[in-house]
């Protein structure tokens, strides 16, 4: 009979598939729409779209990596899913949101490489610049990405250990919370970025200046990340060597 | 090779009898680019501008506009039918000609007589032209023939004469009924003479009396009425006339094959020499034109240009060879208001990778060139990030067949080619490190149990992760000290000790603090009470140099140093998602042996899919990690690349020992 640890982790794995699709959805979806508009005009620019468009898919990358990991430490591809404690199942939804909310950030990354996308099919010499702007947006997944690996791994989960105890499990939710509602800070980032690639069209002397103040939006993400580090800290999972 | 190449500024004066030859020569070599020289002449009262001849020059438009005409009509016959792929993996080998360089009317001359001896090419082409145009008549003609033969109406009826209209045209037959009301309705003198259906159209004729004209034709519109309009020689019923016009057309077709046979058999020989015309004509024009940047005294036209320091003996050596003691060349210090173009200046072996710092901006000049260090650090990132052999063997196949096809004749596409050779080996590398094979294609599969592993990301993630932050922290320090010893070289010692000295300090004294914090280690007070103190005094130094902006100077350091565990979150990626596409490709197979074969066929889909996606996001991610926290700490770019007045030769080639090869 399947346990409340197994729904737990199943619930993990699913808020990290989701969320990442929802926002790598909507990212792609944009600059999507913003390739269509430059490839009914310059179909010769299809290959630099469908660059840009492929930018915001890989927080939805990370969701499915997530979520698989969740599932194969649960071992639900065996069928043994059963004998899962509680608290494995609330790591997996720390995990679990860590890389799902962080996901979000695709939204970001997608306003900015729609931007790219516009602007370098006026200016090809700016596709490098574009990428650059619009990859910045992803650093919010990554940390996601990061903290879920950690607490995947730093509990033992990942390696079939399930002997975490419920008030390292609670506080490791609380880490995914603070790296993954930070990730939203990509949006922002995002919105920043596509006026930066737009700066840089227009003068490309400013693209150092430009980073700065996409940069900034970023302070944000470290805040969170840095939280959730601590909070793996205080929990004891981090091993002296 | 850390920095461009140096670069000189000269005037040179040639006289005017040498002036053609010696362009030419330089032109050839290609070693200086030549700058307009027009905005000294206002300063020196005796040098005028320089006009080329406009006899000559529009002699020489005319024939290359000609010579141009020619090479289009003959460029559709020449083409072989090829998919993309074949295409790029083998583009077929062009043999330059011979190049005939000589002066502008030589050349205009040669031409002039290879326009008259393409007379019979153009008398055929128009043959052919005329031979498309009946065809597209002839299928029009048919088209209308067989729209009437069920009622075997003459087109010849069809016609608004003074007292009548005939009109045919198509509807759709579910709006017949529709229709006829209409005409009812609307027209008093209509008539619906014929009807006949043809699937979902209907052919319908409409007569009406003249004063009606002006409404039936306000009805007989699009989209509800499609009007059938005759040729004009069309005369006949179409029950005889169709099987004359098929005939007719398949005629016309045969002798189109021929007249393409013909014309391909021609332009198959004269291609290549017209081709050959046009880039001569091209090249003298670009050399007359270049005259406008020059200014000329009674004697003597003078250019001004930059040039690499390591080209002046060549440059004089031309110079020397066409104008014997008839010029001169003095060196002058750049203006203020000068950019100096930059040439880079790397290895052979270096420079594929020269596209990747320009992709981001060219150094300005004395500024460091990063492409000796973003060349080895791009190919580790990306080995580490994709982190399979499997992988990193097809792209090693892709690499090189690309590099033997289309890279031969395209040298942006044979860089990429090497810089993809170069991460493919990387990838193959790194992937047997990391255990990576397709994913876990081999123990999942085989029960082979992958050699040499070192680390696994999949299996050590953590280690992973500190190897990313060393990794990390080695390549920011590596841009800290590059920026310190470009601001030491430009005698800037404030801005280095503000932008990368104070990290060498803030640096071990925040380890040392978060080691006691962690208490990874038992720190000495007196230690930590030091590295407080010196943390205090960095931060101190940073906030008197930068104000606020000195905090986002401190958590972008952390960002940037964190932003390296990518590489864990990518080879990551690469391994996890291979390995779900792996697992679900058994999983079908185990439904039953019939879907063995769909089951292999997800797989490579899959994992091509993969492949593709992480090798792009290998590549981007990469790049991210040079452009910002790499670059971030001592570059900025911006500087303008030399483009030299240079001879670009496709289709033909000058023989070594010609008077204008160098």
């Amino acid at each position: 009979m399947l346990g409340t640890g197994a729904a737990l982790m199943a619930l993990g794995a699913g808020i990290s598939v989701g969320c990442c699709a929802v926002g790598a959805g909507i990212g792609v979806g944009m600059t999507g729409s913003a390739a269509s508009g430059v490839i009914a005009e310059r179909p010769d620019k299809f290959g630099m779209a469908i660059v840009f468009t492929a930018v915001p898919q890989t927080q939805g990358i990370y969701g499915l990596l997530i979520a698989i990991l969740i599932l194969q430490a649960g071992g639900f591809f065996s069928g043994s899913a059963s004998e899962i404690p509680i608290p494995v199942g609330l790591v997996a939804i720390g995990a679990g949101i860590a890389t799902g909310l962080a996901g979000f950030s695709a939204i970001g990354q997608g306003i900015a490489a729609a931007s790219g996308i516009a602007n370098a099919s006026e200016k090809p010499e700016i596709f490098g610049k574009g990428i650059v702007f619009s990859s910045i947006c992803e650093t919010q997944a990554i940390y996601g990405l990061l903290i879920s690996v950690l607490i995947l791994s730093l509990t033992g989960v990942l390696s079939g250990d399930y002997s975490v105890e419920m008030p390292v499990a609670i506080g490791v939710v609380g880490a995914g919370f603070a790296v993954g509602l930070a990730g939203f800070s990509g949006i922002g980032q995002g919105i920043t970025s596509a006026g930066a690639i737009s700066a840089v069209a227009h003068d490309p002397n400013s693209l150092g200046r430009s980073l700065v103040f996409a940069a900034m939006s970023e302070t944000f993400a470290i805040f969170g990340l840095l939280i959730a580090i601590l909070i793996l800290f205080g929990l004891g999972l981090f091993q002296v060597s | 090779m850390f920095f461009p190449e140096p670069m000189n500024k000269a005037i040179i004066g040639i006289h005017y009898l040498q002036f053609e030859s010696c362009i030419a020569a330089l032109h050839e070599a290609g070693i200086i680019e030549i700058t307009d020289i027009r905005e000294k002449i206002e300063e020196t009262g005796d040098l005028t501008r320089n006009n080329p001849d406009p006899v000559t020059l529009s002699r020489l438009i005319a024939t290359q506009v000609h010579i141009g005409q020619i090479r289009d009509k003959m460029l559709p016959f020449a083409q072989e039918k090829k998919g993309i792929i074949t295409s790029l993996l083998s583009p077929g080998k062009k043999t330059p000609l011979p190049a005939n360089p000589g002066l502008i009317p030589q050349t205009c001359a040669l031409a002039e007589d290879f326009i008259h001896d393409t007379k019979d090419f153009l008398n055929l082409y128009q043959d052919y032209q005329s031979t498309l145009d009946r065809i597209e008549e002839l299928t029009q003609a048919i088209e209308t023939l067989t729209l009437l033969l069920k009622q075997d109406i003459n087109p010849d009826y069809l016609v608004s004469s003074r007292f009548s209209d005939i009109i045919a045209g198509t509807i759709q037959s579910e709006d017949l009924s529709f229709f006829q009301e209409l005409i009812q309705s609307k027209i008093q003198s209509g008539l619906i003479t014929a009807t006949s259906e043809e699937g979902e159209k209907t052919l319908v004729v409409v007569c009406a009396g003249a004063h009606e004209h002006e409404a039936l034709q306000g009805l007989l519109r699009p989209p509800l009425f499609q009007r059938i309009v005759p040729q004009k020689d069309l005369s006949g019923k179409p029950s005889r006339l169709l099987p004359e016009k098929r005939e007719e057309l398949a005629l016309t077709i045969t002798r189109k094959e021929e007249q393409y046979e013909h014309l391909s058999f021609m332009v198959k020989a004269r291609l290549p020499e017209v081709q050959a015309l046009y880039e001569e004509l091209s090249l003298q024009r670009a050399r007359m034109e270049m005259t406008r940047r020059s200014g000329i005294t009674r004697d003597v036209i003078f250019i001004e240009g930059f040039f690499p320091e390591k080209n002046r003996r060549l440059l004089n050596a031309i110079l020397q060879r066409h104008a014997g003691d008839q010029y001169l060349i003095r060196i002058l210090d750049p203006e203020k208001t000068d950019t100096i173009p930059v040439q880079y200046n790397n290895p052979k072996w270096l420079k594929p990778f020269e596209f990747l710092t320009t992709m981001y901006a060219p150094p300005r000049y004395n500024e460091i060139d990063p492409t000796p260090f973003i060349a080895p650090v791009f190919l580790l990132f990306f080995g580490l990030m994709l982190g399979d052999a499997g992988y990193g063997l097809v792209l090693l196949v892709i690499g090189t067949l690309l590099y033997r096809g289309i890279g031969q004749q395209n040298r942006s596409v044979g860089d990429m080619c090497i810089v993809l050779i170069g991460c493919a080996i990387a990838s193959i590398i790194c992937g047997i490190m990391e255990g990576g094979w397709f994913g876990d294609i081999l123990p999942r599969f085989f029960g082979i149990t992958p050699p040499l592993v070192l680390l696994d990301p999949m299996r050590s993630p953590i280690l992973f992760f500190q190897l990313a932050l060393i990794i990390g922290i080695i390549h920011i320090n590596l841009g800290l000290v590059l920026g310190l010893w470009q601001n030491y070289r430009k005698k800037m010692v404030r801005l280095a000790i503000r932008d990368q000295g104070i990290w060498f300090i803030i640096q071990p004294a925040a380890a040392i603090l978060l080691i006691q914090f962690f208490g990874w280690r038992s720190i000495p007070s007196w230690m930590a009470f030091l590295a407080g103190i010196m943390l205090l005094f960095s931060i101190g130094i940073l906030l008197l140099g930068k104000g606020p902006m000195a905090f986002f100077d401190l958590t972008g350091f952390l960002g940037d140093w964190l932003s390296y565990v990518r590489i864990l979150a990518l080879a990551l990626a690469t391994g996890g998602i291979a390995m779900a596409i792996n697992l679900l490709a058994g999983m079908i197979a185990a439904i039953h042996p019939l879907l063995f074969i769909p089951a292999i066929i997800f797989l490579v889909l899959g994992q091509t899919f993969n492949l593709v996606i992480q090798a792009l996001g290998g590549v981007i991610h990469s790049l991210r990690l040079h452009y910002i926290e790499f670059f971030g700490k001592f570059y900025s770019g911006g500087g303008k690349l030399f483009h030299p007045f240079k001879a670009e030769r496709i289709y033909t080639t000058l023989p070594q020992d010609d008077e204008l090869s160098c």
